[in-house]
């Protein structure tokens, strides 16, 4: 894949994926959910995670699991907000792109 | 490399970050290997290096996005391997942040903002660019109370070898130029002797010729002995003082090097 993907792209497409679940989710899923869409290190995502959490956009709790802790996120009401925000933009901006190489007219 | 390796190695490499953002890191990965439930060395060949994983870390909490995934124009995104666009942004990096929160300050409530030549633009709301700020801001304060803290605790060190290594240097310094000082101050007073005492031998030597040749050989002794205290002196002032400074200059070393060795 030759394109990046951006900081904002890669917050949106987290935050969809934490959204996804009710109960939240954990690091490990979510890297490997995220990383089954764009290529990525994996060490990339704990900053990002912590970054919105810091935000206000998630939120953590630890469950119990096979004896240990595991750390859950969850999407907050901010970060729903937030995410259609991004949903709105990355909706307007695919569609222009997809328009230029498709040779249409863009409409403003 | 196994997760007790990758998990200290990260520790180490995140010592100078606060305790709290490191314990989550490290817990956070921790969990990880957990979770994976694989080999720790296939974990850590997806995972990448603990340097990597605390560079990404250390970005976030400076505030920067990472270097990895900024926004690149997409005239270089689309030319050139990833390798290379991260190459390309590391410069422009710094500008594209500065405007970061200024953009957002100036159309806050402009949540529908368009996307420019740089790709997509952070669309932060109004408490999310607060949160940033605050962050950045207590990241500094941090550093600064660090800063403070370590020169107030460590100021009877090195206060001490300061005030030490100064007071010795000066003491050494004054009690040799007392040396050379009392070395002229004698070679004067003896050489004033040996004149008066051959001053006394002339005057009465028609009174006891004897006497006043024993007066003569003294005289001539005084005399030897003043020049002895010249060329003392002299030799001090030509030959000590360069040895003196020298012995300054290897204390100076010394405190130095020691104090080098204290903070590393």
């Amino acid at each position: 894949m030759v394109f990046n993907t951006g900081a904002a792209l890669l917050d949106a497409i987290v935050l969809a994926v934490v959204s996804h679940e009710d109960v939240g989710t954990y690091g490990y899923k979510i890297t490997q959910e995220v990383r089954n869409v764009i290529e990525l290190s994996e060490s990339t995502l704990y900053p990002v995670l912590r970054r919105l959490q810091k935000y206000g956009f998630l939120d953590v709790y630890d469950r119990e699991c096979g004896g240990r802790n595991r750390r859950y996120y969850r999407i907050t009401v901010a970060g729903a907000t937030q995410l259609n925000h991004y949903k709105g933009d990355w909706k307007e901006y695919s569609q222009k792109i997809t328009g230029i190489f498709e040779g249409g007219v863009v409409h403003e | 490399m196994n997760r007790i390796e990758f998990l200290e190695r990260l520790e180490r490499l995140l010592l100078d970050i606060p305790y709290t953002e490191r314990r989550e890191a490290l817990n956070y990965y921790m969990e990880y290997f957990e979770d994976a439930e694989k080999d720790d060395e296939e974990v850590v060949r997806t995972l990448g290096s603990p340097e990597e994983a605390a560079h990404n870390i250390r970005e976030e909490l400076a505030g920067k996005e990472l270097t990895e995934i900024v926004d690149v124009p997409f005239e270089h995104a689309g030319a050139k391997s990833d390798y290379d666009a991260k190459e390309d942004t590391s410069n422009m990096e710094t500008n594209t942040n500065s405007s970061y929160y200024e953009t957002n300050s100036s159309n806050s409530q402009g949540s529908h903002s368009h996307s420019d030549e740089n790709g997509f633009r952070y669309n932060a709301t109004g408490a999310d660019q607060e949160t940033g700020k605050a962050g950045k801001k207590q990241l500094e304060g941090w550093q600064i109370a660090l800063i403070i803290v370590g020169a107030v605790v460590l100021f009877p060190v090195y206060g001490g070898l300061i005030v030490g290594g100064l007071g010795a240097c000066f003491g050494v310094i004054a009690g040799f130029f007392g040396i050379i000082l009392g070395l002229m101050a004698a070679s004067v007073g003896l050489a004033i002797a040996s004149v008066a005492v051959l001053i006394i031998a002339i005057v009465r030597f028609a009174i006891s010729p004897l006497a006043s040749l024993f007066l003569i050989g003294l005289s001539i002794f005084l005399a030897g002995i003043a020049m002895l205290c010249m060329i003392a002196s002299w030799k001090s002032i030509t030959v000590l003082i360069p040895a003196i400074w020298k012995g300054i200059v290897y204390i100076w070393n010394s405190i130095f090097h020691r104090k080098e060795g204290v903070t590393v």
